[in-house]
Parts: C-alpha cells; sequence; structure tokens
C-alpha cells in the first residue's frame, strides 16, 4: 500500500490557513483607514477576467501538478462580488490499491463563488471566496505502466466520474494599473468522486470488472495571474 | 540604505567563502602532515593493478583515486559496493610476522599503530587478518611494512538466492514486476508436505521472511524432510509476495487434520507435491482424493503433483491362459522383473479395478481376491520370499496388496513379482507400482501411471517437462485416469535449482506443481481476476507440446504465462 504524502495532508492546509488568517486579519485591522480611501479601481461594479498559472497539491497519491485557470468575476458591490471560475490541475501518481491504478489524473473544477474583498489601500485588496464546484475528471493510466500489462496481453480500463464539490479560497489583488491588477490566490477544492474499472485478458477473454468509490479529490490550487477590469 | 545592505552582504559571502577555503587548507595541511606529497611512490612503482601486496581491486581504486580524484574513485567504490566509512575505505590487511602464522589476532602486532598513524582504524582482527579502516592514498605506504603480507577488500559475503529458472521459462517474472490492479489481495498458499527441514534458515532469503509453520506429525516436528522446504522455494520463487502457510504431516489421517486446518485458514492455494498408491480406485475417489475436494468446495485450488512413477508402473487386465492361477504377462512370462541395487529399498503396490461405490467415507470393497507374491532370482531359477495376501470378501476390504523388501546386499537382485488370482470371479484389471526403483520395470506401462490424488476432478494435477528443453520427463507420471479422463492437467518446469536441492537439482512433478502453485498465487495476486479466472488464463497461455491438443502427457500444455 503506497505511504501517504504527510506534507500533501498538512501541507495545502497549512497554506490555506495563513492565506485566509493573514487576508481576514489584515482586512479587519484597518477598517477606518479602508473607509477615508475612495474606492480602489479593483472593486465596485466590474467585470475582470483573470488568468492564472500556479500549481498545486492533488490528493494524497497524486504527485504535484501544474495547474492553470480562467476567472470572470463581477463586482456586485465594493465589497461583494461573483466569480465564475475554471481550474485546471494535473498530476501523476503512484498506485491507490483502492481507486486508481498509476496513472495521470487531470481534475478541472468549475467554480462559482461569492467573494468576500477587503481593500485596504487603492492598491490592495485581499478577499476571500467560497462557493460550489463542478469537477471534469479525467484518469489516463501511465503508458509505461500500461504497456507493461499490455505485454502480457492484459488490458486496464479506468474511469471517474465528474461530481460536484466545493471550496474555499483567499487571495490579494494588487492594482497595478487602473484596468489590471496582479492577483496572488489560493483555494482548496473539496471533492470526493467515483468510479469504475475493467481487466480484461485479451488471450482468454476473461474479462472482470468493478467500481471503486471515495477517492478524494481534494485539491490545493495555488496560482499567481493577471486581472483585467473591463470599463 | 541599500548600499550598505550590498556591502554588508558581500562581506557575509567573502567571510564564508575564506573561511571555507581555510578549512579546505586546514584539511589538507592535516594530510599533508601524514603523507607528505614528496614521499608518495610514483605512478609506475605499482604498476597500476599489480602490486605484489596489494590486491588488483584495491590498485584500481587507488588508480582512479590518484588519476581522477577522490570523487571519481568513491562513485565506483560505492557502485561496487566497496565498503566505506565515511573517508575511509575498509580492506582487510593481512599479516605476517616473520613467516609465522599467528594464532593470537594480529591486531596486537605493530600494524595497528601504523595503521593509526596513517589516519586509520582498525575495526577488528582474527589470527593473521586485520580490518581496518584507510584513507585510499595510505594503503600504498602500508604495503611497504614488512609485516604487511598482503592488503585486499573483505570478502563479499551473497545471500544464496537462488531463483527457479522455472519463474523465467513460465514468464513469471514478467508479472512479478507488475503494480497489483485494483485491490488485488495477498495470497495464501498452503504447502502440503512431508516436511520443511532448514526452513528456519531461508527466511527472508529464499522464504518470506515470516511463514505460517504447522506440523500435523504426531511428533509436531517440522524438520522431518527437506522436500516440503524446496517446493516452498519455488512457491516464493514464482509469487514473493505470497503468504506461505508450511504444512507436514506423515499419514493419511493427519492429512486430513491438516486439511481441515487449511480450510480454516482462509488460504486459496494448496501446493501438494505428494502421491499416494493404492489409496483410491483412480477415477477421483477416495479418501486422500476426498480432501482435495473439500478444499475446493472451500474455494482452494489444490495443485497435485502427478507422480514420477511413468517407469515404474505396469497395469493390465489379469490373463491366465495355462490356468495356473498366475497371471501371464507377455510371452507367458509369470514374472514381474524388478532389478533392485544393493543398498535400496522396493515397495510395491497392488490394486485392481474392485473398489465398489464410494460413499464419502469408504468403497464398498472387494470381493475378488488377487495376491501379490515376491521372488528372487538366485542361479537363474527363483525363490519363493514372501506375499501380500489380503483378505478381499466384500465388507469394505480393499482391492490392494502391498509389500516392500530392502537389499542389504552388496550386489544387486532381481526381484520377481507374481499375481496370483486366489479367488476370483473376474478377471480385473490390475496396477502396479514399484517404489524405489527407477526403472523402467519389465512391462513397464507408462499410461495411467498417476498417483492419487492426481486422479481428482476438483484438482490440478502437474506432469513435469524439462525447464530448458521442455522435453517431457520420462518418468513423470501420465494419464489417462482409470475412468478416462485426460491428466495430468498441465505440465510445469522440472529440473530447477534452489537452495535445498542445488543448481538444477530439483527433478520431478514435485518441483512442477509448487510452479503452478506459485503461478496461481502470482496472478490471483496481482490482479483482481477469480481463482477460475485464473485458471482460464493459464488453461489460454499454456504452451501446447507434444500431441496437438489436450494430451495425457503435457495436459492443456506446459505453463506459460506470457
Amino acid at each position: 500500500m503506497p505511504r501517504k504524502k504527510r506534507w500533501a495532508v498538512c501541507h495545502p492546509a497549512l497554506i490555506f490557513f495563513i492565506l485566509v488568517s493573514f487576508s481576514t486579519l489584515v482586512s479587519f485591522a484597518n477598517p477606518i483607514e479602508v473607509q477615508q480611501e475612495s474606492s480602489p479601481p479593483t472593486t465596485g461594479s466590474r467585470i475582470g477576467l483573470a488568468i492564472l498559472c500556479g500549481g498545486g497539491s492533488l490528493n494524497s497519491y497524486f504527485a504535484n501538478g501544474l495547474a492553470c485557470g480562467a476567472a470572470f468575476s463581477l463586482g456586485l458591490s465594493k465589497n461583494i462580488a461573483i466569480e465564475l471560475a475554471g481550474l485546471f490541475i494535473y498530476g501523476s501518481g503512484e498506485s491507490d490499491p483502492e481507486t486508481l491504478y498509476e496513472g495521470k489524473l487531470a481534475i478541472m473544477p468549475m467554480q462559482l463563488s461569492l467573494l468576500g474583498r477587503f481593500p485596504i489601500s487603492r492598491k490592495l485588496t485581499p478577499y476571500i471566496l467560497a462557493g460550489g464546484s463542478y469537477f471534469l475528471n479525467r484518469f489516463a493510466l501511465d503508458r509505461s505502466v500500461a504497456n507493461g500489462w499490455d505485454d502480457l496481453g492484459i488490458t486496464l480500463t479506468q474511469q471517474i466520474d465528474n461530481v460536484f464539490g466545493f471550496h474555499l479560497g483567499a487571495g490579494l489583488e494588487f492594482a497595478m494599473a487602473s484596468a489590471w491588477s496582479l492577483v496572488v490566490d489560493a483555494r482548496y477544492c473539496v471533492g470526493n468522486t467515483q468510479g469504475d474499472w475493467i481487466i480484461r485478458d485479451n488471450i482468454s477473454g476473461v474479462e472482470t470488472d468493478g467500481t471503486f468509490s471515495n477517492l478524494d479529490l481534494n485539491t490545493l490550487f495555488f496560482s499567481i495571474g493577471l486581472k483585467y477590469f473591463f470599463k | 540604505m541599500k548600499h550598505y545592505a550590498k556591502m554588508i552582504r558581500w562581506t557575509i559571502l567573502g567571510m564564508a567563502f575564506s573561511g571555507t577555503l581555510a578549512m579546505l587548507a586546514a584539511g589538507r595541511s592535516a594530510a599533508n602532515n601524514l603523507f607528505p606529497l614528496s614521499s608518495v611512490p610514483p605512478e609506475n612503482e605499482f604498476d597500476l593493478y599489480k602490486h605484489p601486496k596489494i590486491d588488483s581491486s584495491l590498485c584500481r581504486l587507488i588508480h582512479i583515486f590518484r588519476t581522477q580524484g577522490y570523487a571519481a574513485m568513491k562513485q565506483m567504490a560505492d557502485q561496487l559496493q566497496i565498503g566505506f566509512s565515511g573517508d575511509l575505505l575498509r580492506l582487510t590487511v593481512v599479516s605476517e610476522e616473520a613467516g609465522v602464522i599467528t594464532t593470537t589476532n594480529a591486531s596486537a602486532s605493530g600494524l595497528t599503530p601504523r595503521i593509526v598513524s596513517m589516519g586509520g582504524k582498525v575495526e577488528t582482527s582474527y589470527r593473521n587478518d586485520i580490518q581496518a579502516l584507510l584513507p585510499v592514498d595510505a594503503i600504498i605506504h602500508l604495503a611497504t611494512e614488512a609485516h604487511v603480507r598482503r592488503i585486499r577488500l573483505p570478502l563479499k559475503p551473497r545471500t544464496c538466492a537462488i531463483v527457479s529458472e522455472g519463474v523465467y521459462k513460465t514468464g513469471a517474472d514478467s508479472w512479478q514486476n507488475l503494480a497489483p490492479f485494483h485491490n488485488s489481495q495477498a495470497v495464501k498458499v498452503a504447502i502440503l508436505d512431508l516436511g520443511f527441514t532448514d526452513y528456519e534458515r531461508l527466511l527472508g532469503t529464499e522464504l518470506p521472511s515470516s511463514v505460517t509453520a504447522r506440523s500435523f506429525r504426531s511428533d509436531r516436528r517440522m524438520d522431518t524432510n527437506v522436500h516440503g522446504t524446496a517446493c516452498a522455494e519455488i512457491v516464493h520463487d514464482m509469487a514473493p509476495n505470497a503468504e506461505l502457510y508450511l504444512v507436514n504431516f506423515n499419514t493419511d489421517t493427519e492429512q486430513h487434520q491438516a486439511v481441515d486446518w487449511i480450510i480454516s485458514q482462509g488460504v486459496n492455494i494448496i501446493s501438494y507435491s505428494i502421491g499416494w498408491a493404492n489409496a483410491g480406485d483412480g477415477k477421483g475417489t477416495g479418501p486422500i482424493t476426498r480432501d482435495v475436494e473439500r478444499a475446493a468446495q472451500a474455494g482452494i485450488t489444490w495443485c497435485s503433483a502427478a507422480g514420477n512413477d511413468a517407469r515404474v508402473h505396469w497395469e493390465g487386465t489379469f490373463a491366465d491362459p495355462n490356468s495356473n492361477q498366475f497371471h501371464n504377462f507377455p510371452d507367458n512370462d509369470e514374472f514381474l522383473e524388478i532389478t533392485l541395487p544393493p543398498q535400496q529399498e522396493l515397495w510395491v503396490s497392488m490394486n485392481w479395478d474392485d473398489w465398489g461405490a464410494w460413499n464419502g467415507i469408504n468403497y464398498s470393497g472387494s470381493a475378488n481376491d488377487y495376491d501379490l507374491l515376491f521372488y528372487v532370482k538366485s542361479g537363474g531359477s527363483w525363490s519363493y520370499l514372501f506375499s501380500s495376501d489380503n483378505a478381499q470378501n466384500g465388507a469394505g476390504s480393499w482391492p490392494t496388496e502391498e509389500n516392500g523388501i530392502y537389499n542389504d546386499s552388496a550386489t544387486t537382485r532381481t526381484i520377481g513379482l507374481r499375481i496370483l488370482k486366489y479367488n476370483a470371479i473376474r478377471n480385473c484389471k490390475m496396477e502396479i507400482f514399484a517404489w524405489g526403483v527407477s526403472g523402467p520395470i519389465e512391462y513397464n506401462v507408462p499410461e495411467g501411471s498417476l498417483t492419487i490424488p492426481a486422479d481428482s476432478p476438483y484438482g490440478i494435477a502437474l506432469g513435469a517437462s524439462d525447464v530448458t528443453s521442455d522435453a517431457y520427463h520420462n518418468y513423470s507420471s501420465r494419464g489417462p485416469t482409470h475412468d478416462g479422463r485426460i491428466k495430468p492437467d498441465f505440465a510445469a518446469p522440472s529440473g530447477t535449482s534452489g537452495w535445498t536441492y542445488g543448481s538444477h537439482g530439483f527433478y520431478g512433478t514435485s518441483s512442477s506443481t509448487p510452479h503452478m502453485a506459485g503461478a496461481f498465487a502470482l496472478l490471483k495476486g496481482k490482479t483482481p481476476f477469480s481463482l477460475s479466472q485464473v485458471l482460464d488464463i493459464i488453461t489460454t497461455r499454456a504452451l501446447d507440446l507434444g500431441d496437438p491438443g489436450q494430451d495425457n502427457k503435457f495436459g492443456k500444455g506446459r505453463l506459460k504465462l506470457k
């Protein structure tokens, strides 16, 4: 049984906790100052498009992977916005005897979030977010491993279902110009899915299949990007 | 302000750099104190890898150290698993004091302080050998000492890991490298045998680190035979992750108890390299075969050796053309001759096809009474020795006779067997096994030479094919069963190597059987297939040898997993 990578369990939670704590702290530590300043250019009823890229940690059996994403946000007020985001993270992993074999797991959470924005100056706006996700998932067996089975006349097939989940996150927007901001974003996506598998001996035609459940899709998505605000 | 910060950073970096240089210089200086560069003998003095006192392997290290530096030398040493402790090389200094082999530890000699003065350390010593740690560039200096006879690397112990050639012959190695797919679970394999002598010594090398061992012998001893150990070795070679149960017995009653226990342990596969004669009708019934059936009902795959008796088997219908009550073999010969070498035992079992009905516990019995008579040939004529003359009266009495003889003389003796129709109403089909001789016996009939329980329809019987040539071994028992079914089911490698019997020392269907049991364990452990599906997979992949299609030697073919 593969050993769980400890950091993969504790590290996302730790980073998430630090970011949320930090943004909450700076937001509420300076409420008077915020009120005294005019609204920063990145807040208000504006539509923004952010392009994000970074990294992430997939579930405990899968290694870190590159991540990217895009997010549309619509400011409803100075402090509230909604956001529609699509993220993508891709990681390779070792075999989890109860769910997936060795291979590459790609997940694409489509997220609808409510953002709480807490500008602390004209340039700096921390925010926190929460919402629901729909995970679009894809799994591909490691090619070299599959080849090893192919050589023996065995074909392995595994697939996983798309699934609803939720997410929490926090970030910082740094206004660089009236329409552009630099965004640092971290969000923790929570999901759990199921799937099925087939193993077939092509020589004898013997085949067996089954399902698995409880595949943990919890992912820390950590990114940096640029956000453009439409006029 | 920024300017000052930059200055401070550069100052710190400079201090660190100069400190490092100083430390390196100090280290070099210390080394120079021990071995002034001017004192190092020129390269040609030790003629690269030939030195009268330094082993070639060490010379090579020294040469690489001198020409390519410490890192290159250390890399090579690591690759070759040459022992280092820190920067010091572990080696053995063989001392010689005025040509006298000492009986006391050599560390007491004057070499110890010399080794220490060279920056080395004496780890231990025994008689003339000193095991020491030494800087590589000090070896050549130590060799100049008068008391040093030889400097060598410590001898390398090797575990006696011997993998059966059957692993590669069958393609099991290709499966072994794969990670188990989806919830494949550890498989329990019981090796049911007569003894497991020395199995403890092989734990962690030829066998798993831990096994479950259980004796059903009355004396509870496990060390009664090495045979089971050899079989267990093969199962482990084939399926390294299988959980092994080593179970021994000595009698049929003990075997029944052992099988009960094996079933209770949730074992998946039984490897059974044992055969019986006179223990059933050869049609898949009888008390021994019943154990196979019980195991199958518990979901256990039972692999049985077909037997090694093709050359010591005779069968035929009783014929008495001269009406003297004795069976006539071909050419009206009434004696079946067996050559018995000196100091060897012959055990003869005879049975005939009059077992009656099997009710799950016993046969209804035979009312046709035959006897087996033993003779010895002396001076061209036969002398009667003794007979086996059980009463067959129908009341559950088995149609069997058996007895043995030991040749305690210094010469080979010729034993004659006669079959007497003592009181029978029909001419039965007779069968004889002559155990203890290599054969072939006279009038040998290899067909139908399966031992019990290889005839069981609930088990998988294995014949022996040569691990190198794939030839069917001529001693390997063959079918059909007495009710006409094709057996064995498969052939598997024989003549394989192991710790117990040495290089290519394990011949027979006893060797073939654990290969098959291991194959089941391997595939079951790597895939979520059921054991019956694994059987289908093995069947489809078997290499068809001998007569095309299924036959009574190779069965469905030789075990082949790839």
